[in-house]
């Protein structure tokens, strides 16, 4: 048993004090010499008895009284088995300060939970705070106990999702002097030990003192819901509201923009997630959607700004009367899109589109390379590149940025595709079904790619790729190489390609986390500015110039789905129940409790007669 | 009062000095109050001749003297008996208890008067002191020397150790073959049942027996007010006590003690009679002199 205020031990020898209180009573007492206390004696036999048990009884509790208050007061403590406690440690304290811990309170716990443990070990140890959403600085490590504890009062909440991996990589490294020890304390989400080094566990004990995290919902996205059909005078946000909990969830969701309100009822199911939308007006671009009531508040508030693309500028260079017909409004469609039609890319002028298209193109000029490279540094502009039979050197070269050209592939049969990335804005109309499986290829071109690929054919070979405002397909789009162009999600697919590549608001989402592009000065919610290498480090709209910036949470953070105990013993983390393990160690109160039940007693006895 | 009967006050007689005196005092202020004497007309030595009274026996009635002077005389005689007293003083520590006189001065003066009432009687009177055992005895005499020495060992007597009556009235019983008067002044704090017994012994071996049960009114009423610690005159032990609580239950306890005495001696023929430290003398003396003419 160790002592947090030991000197309080001293106290415990005022126990002398009662027992001299009696001496003296008894000195004060006058004595009567009496012939025979026979009488006495056998009048009172079992009272005198008793009286006589009573007196001691009521010394020994007065004894305890004081001992158990001394006891309690010097906050004694039960060895944890699972500690270092009361010896030398160098111990890296992982503080989760991510957002999700803004749950019920859950922070406080957690720094006091931090105190308790940090004051826990031997006075000589050192410590080490690593916050899992803060940069680390040299001047905060392996300090001593005290200066710890002003480190942990001054720890804030991030608005990130927190990283174990992450801030013990950041963590500057200095020898310990004693045995290492890790403690993470907090909800222990799975993003938290995402990448988590298994290498911390096999060379030092790594606890993991758990905060039980609470339910949340939380907003995951804000959409437009279909950015091709644009409508003249509103548009349609699409808000999806995440249930991360195990409970159904039954709230508000509300969009405010400009002195616009608006409200909606949500009912969600546990562990999924439901749609609404909300038309707007369009020249309301910016406001923001909060979710009422939710214990977890940092995920409930989404700032968006939706700009958008009232009128699309195409070129299509070649001749294909598919995606002609796809792009070109009917009777029953409107789309935003101008195709200007040309057989050569020398031919027009790229300022004038926002997208080029170059369907089948087999090669380009060196002055066409630079051109094209300088119409994707618009960001308002985008290339879709669909490769044909033939492709040159340059056009080889110009696209070796994105990804790595090999060969034609011609299947006997054909080739369908078998995977799409459904999450991705192209695709999520389509929801979870197989809407491309039934797409047959008879021939396509084999790329390598190492990012940004959307949809792949059964063997691996990437679809379509899209990375920033270049998108790749690596089929042809006309009848001879594929049914795709027969089928009904072509027309879908294609016109959301076309929009996503060029739509500003989709480029437009900004994080905490993330760093500042290229603005000059941002002024952030607090009235701090933030600089080009700065990082946005909490959400809300930013100024920067004369353009609003909308900086969320990741909405990741939000899932407050925990790392199980078959995941925690594969990584060797050793989960510590405060309220069993550690709270449970702490002897004060029962103390207390000893020295009020003392207490209790000797008015009882005081009062018996 | 009666300058002789003033004796008869153990208060007074306390402040007297020498136990003798004090012993004569007693006897003649008790005597001086009585109406007749008990004392004479049984012995066998002559004393003197005096007229007869109405109301003497006619068997008394000097019948040479009446044929000579033709007058009804009526011849006394010195007394002379050959009556064996033993009086066992009780010198346990308990005896020593008393505010203004200690229950065992009042035993010495009482111890002191009846010898000296036996010795003028011509009467054989012995002493034995006892506590938990027999500490001194002097054996029966009528002789002055004895009873000089009987003073003096009532004079030595000081309280102390525990009382253990019955064993001692074994031992005695032992000792004292010829049968005779056993006066005993004892607070007899002692187990009440054995304590009857081995007075019924003595009974058995036909000897009569006077208890003077000499008790002190504190021990009676306990009349103490305030907490203390009561400690045992006898083994020293110690016990705090708040008397007002337990003040009844002790004296009913007390009462029934008494009771349990004068219950159980008066069906084994003792004598019994109980002595405040504040009761005359001549209540004891008196209960001694019933006793003594029923036994002549």
């Amino acid at each position: 048993m160790t002592f947090l205020h030991p000197w309080f031990l001293l106290g415990m020898t005022l126990t002398v004090v009662p027992v001299l209180i009696h001496l003296w009573y008894k000195r004060r007492l006058k004595r009567i010499p009496f012939s025979t206390l026979q009488f006495l004696k056998k009048t009172e036999a079992r009272r005198f008895g008793w009286l006589k048990l009573r007196e001691w009884l009521i010394l020994m509790l007065r004894c305890l009284l004081i001992l158990f208050l001394f006891l309690s007061l010097s906050r004694p403590q039960l060895r944890s088995r699972f500690f270092r406690i009361g010896e030398l440690a160098s111990v890296f304290l992982i503080i989760d300060n991510s957002y999700s811990m803004s749950y019920n309170g859950n922070f406080q716990k957690m720094i006091n939970m931090a105190e308790l443990i940090v004051s826990m070990y031997s006075q000589n140890s050192e410590f080490c705070i690593v916050p899992v959403c803060d940069e680390q600085n040299e001047e905060s490590f392996w300090m001593t106990r005290k200066s710890v504890m002003v480190v942990l009062k001054n720890i804030r909440l991030g608005y990130c999702a927190g990283n174990i991996s992450h801030a013990l990589a950041n963590a500057p490294s200095i020898e310990p002097k004693y045995q290492v020890e890790h403690i993470y304390i907090g909800d222990g989400q799975s993003i938290n030990f995402k990448d988590f080094p298994i290498e911390v566990t096999t060379q030092s004990n790594f606890y993991w003192v758990r905060i039980p995290a609470g339910s949340n919902v939380g907003i995951a996205s804000v959409t437009l819901k279909d950015p091709v059909a644009v409508a003249v005078n509103e548009y349609d946000l699409r808000t999806t509201i995440a249930n991360y909990s195990s409970r159904s969830w039954s709230g508000k969701v509300g969009i405010t923009s400009a002195g616009y309100y608006v409200e909606k009822k949500c009912d969600v199911q546990p562990a999924a997630e439901c749609e609404i939308d909300f038309v707007l007006p369009s020249e309301l671009i910016l406001g923001k959607v909060e979710i009422f009531d939710d214990s977890l508040l940092v995920d409930n508030v989404y700032y968006f700004s939706k700009s958008l693309p009232r009128s699309i500028s195409l070129s299509l260079v070649g001749n294909n009367p598919y995606i002609i017909n796809a792009l070109t409004s009917g009777h029953d469609s409107v789309v935003p899109f101008n195709i200007y039609q040309t057989s050569k890319l020398s031919n027009i002028d790229l300022r004038k589109y926002n997208i080029v298209i170059l369907d089948g193109v087999q090669a380009i000029s060196e002055a066409d390379k630079i051109r094209l490279l300088n119409h994707l540094s618009d960001p308002g502009s985008g290339l879709v590149v669909i490769l044909g039979d033939e492709i040159d050197d340059n056009l080889r070269d110009f696209l070796s940025k994105w990804c790595r050209i090999e060969d034609i592939i011609v299947p006997k049969g054909y080739v369908t595709i078998d995977w799409i990335a459904h999450e991705h804005p192209i695709f999520s109309v389509f929801g979870l079904s197989n809407s491309l499986s039934d797409v047959q290829y008879s021939r396509y071109v084999k790329v390598e790619a190492e990012q940004g690929v959307l949809a792949r054919f059964a063997g691996g070979a990437p679809f379509i790729i899209v990375r920033d405002n270049m998108c790749l397909v690596t089929g042809s789009l006309n009848a001879q190489s594929t049914n795709f162009v027969f089928k009904s999600t072509f027309v879908p697919t294609l016109l959301r390609l076309m929009v996503n590549i060029v739509s500003e608001s989709d480029r437009e989402e900004f994080y905490v986390g993330d760093r500042i592009p290229r603005y000059g000065l941002v002024k952030s919610p607090s009235g701090a500015y933030l600089g080009a290498d700065d990082i946005f480090s909490m959400p809300g709209f930013h100024l920067a110039d004369k353009e609003t910036i909308c900086v969320n949470v990741k909405p990741q953070e939000g899932d407050l789905s925990i790392l199980g105990q078959e995941r925690a013993d594969i990584l060797n983390v050793q989960q510590i129940d405060p309220e069993h393990h550690l709270v449970g160690s702490d002897l004060t109160n029962f103390f207390l409790l000893l020295a009020l039940v003392a207490l209790a007693f000797e008015l009882a006895l005081l009062l018996i007669h | 009062m009666n300058t002789s009967k003033k004796y008869l006050n153990p208060e007074v007689l306390a402040r007297l000095s020498r136990l003798d005196i004090k012993a004569r005092l007693v006897v003649e202020g008790f005597l001086s109050g009585l109406h007749t004497s008990p004392f004479k007309g049984f012995s066998q030595e002559f004393a003197d001749y005096r007229q007869y009274m109405p109301g003497d026996e006619l068997k008394r009635i000097d019948w040479k003297v009446f044929g000579r002077s033709d007058r009804f005389y009526i011849k006394e005689y010195q007394e002379e008996t050959n009556l064996r007293a033993y009086i066992l003083l009780d010198k346990s520590g308990s005896m020593g208890y008393g505010k203004r006189i200690s229950k065992l001065e009042y035993a010495k003066y009482l111890g002191a008067s009846l010898a000296y009432m036996l010795f003028k009687q011509k009467d054989n009177v012995g002493i034995a002191t006892f506590d938990t055992q027999i500490r001194e005895i002097i054996p029966p005499s009528a002789r002055r020397t004895n009873f000089m020495k009987i003073l003096r060992t009532i004079a030595d007597a000081s309280p102390g150790g525990e009382t253990k009556v019955n064993e001692v009235l074994y031992q005695l019983a032992q000792k004292i073959k010829r049968r005779g008067l056993v006066i005993m002044l004892s607070d007899m704090f002692d187990e009440p049942a054995d304590v009857v017994k081995s007075l019924r012994s003595f009974r058995y071996r036909k000897h009569e027996i006077l208890v003077f049960q000499i008790i002190d009114n504190d021990e009676r009423k306990f009349p103490f007010s305030e907490s203390a610690i009561f400690t045992d005159l006898e083994d020293g032990s110690e016990l705090i006590v708040s008397p007002g609580q337990i003040r009844d239950r002790y004296c009913v306890r007390f009462e029934r003690f008494l009771a349990y005495y004068r219950q159980h001696l008066l069906e084994s023929h003792i004598d019994h009679t109980v002595l405040y430290t504040d009761t005359p003398y001549d209540r004891a003396l008196f209960s001694y002199l019933q006793k003594r003419s029923r036994l002549l």
